[in-house]
């Protein structure tokens, strides 16, 4: 049988690589899985040669730019109180306003996939990890995923 | 009307296509399936990258969240 793009041994390397590259450990995964997502969009417009690099190169970038945003929004609340503000640059306001829209799109979701979410993204947990803390199947965790996804999706449609 | 319908349906397999490839067991046929799919509309691609854009600012508001819980820990560290 073919392997998968990134085969579970090299996935795994490629977490420790991250890790030790961005000293970001709660997040390599994540920034893998946000690698692996770009590979996967446009290696079918554009070969990709060395792909466990290109993966590295595209996690590093990608914890670099969510450094770089988390430090714009740094002491910025969530929700938007422009008025009370001092001026800020476009780029942070509007990332502050998707940043709001986004906490309230959540907010909107059933507790159960909201929980979901989170504990995906925020805590790093897999889907099968999720299924065995909650009692339910991993495909019906993937499921809410897909559903949360849509939801959010469709909630910020037309920012 | 008609597009209306149709970009729904592409957010909607977006978004089961985002929760696919972040799932543990995809396999080389989820893959290949993919990039059929990509390849079959280009409103697809459009309705991933929506999927994708919001999904990053989960990942933003995530590490928010984790600031400010550790932020909010720090205090009683330090005692």
């Amino acid at each position: 049988m073919s392997d998968t793009i990134v085969g579970r041994a090299l996935w795994s390397d490629l977490v420790r690589q991250i890790a030790a590259r961005t000293r970001n450990y709660d997040d390599a995964e994540d920034l893998l899985h946000t690698a692996y997502l770009k590979l996967v969009r446009y290696q079918a417009q554009t070969p990709v040669e060395n792909i466990p690099a290109f993966l590295v190169r595209t996690a590093i970038n990608a914890n670099i730019d969510n450094c770089r945003h988390t430090k714009a929004l740094k002491n910025v609340a969530i929700t938007p109180q422009l008025e009370d503000s001092a001026p800020l640059q476009d780029e942070v306001v509007g990332a502050r306003i998707r940043l709001g829209r986004t906490k309230a799109g959540l907010d909107r979701l059933p507790a159960r996939t909201r929980e979901i979410v989170l504990m995906h993204k925020l805590d790093g947990l897999k889907y099968n990890e999720i299924a065995s803390r909650i009692g339910i199947s991993a495909s019906a965790v993937e499921k809410h995923m897909a559903k949360a996804l849509l939801f959010l999706a469709q909630w910020t449609e037309g920012w | 009307m008609r597009r209306r319908l149709a970009s729904s349906i592409a957010a909607s397999e977006a978004a089961e296509w985002l929760a696919r490839l972040r799932a543990d067991d995809r396999s080389p046929a989820d893959e290949a399936a993919f990039r059929a799919w990509l390849d079959a509309d280009p409103g697809n691609a459009v309705a991933f990258d929506a999927v994708n854009a919001i999904w990053e600012s989960v990942g933003a508001l995530s590490r928010e969240l984790r600031s400010e819980v550790i932020r909010s820990e720090q205090p009683k560290k330090v005692k």
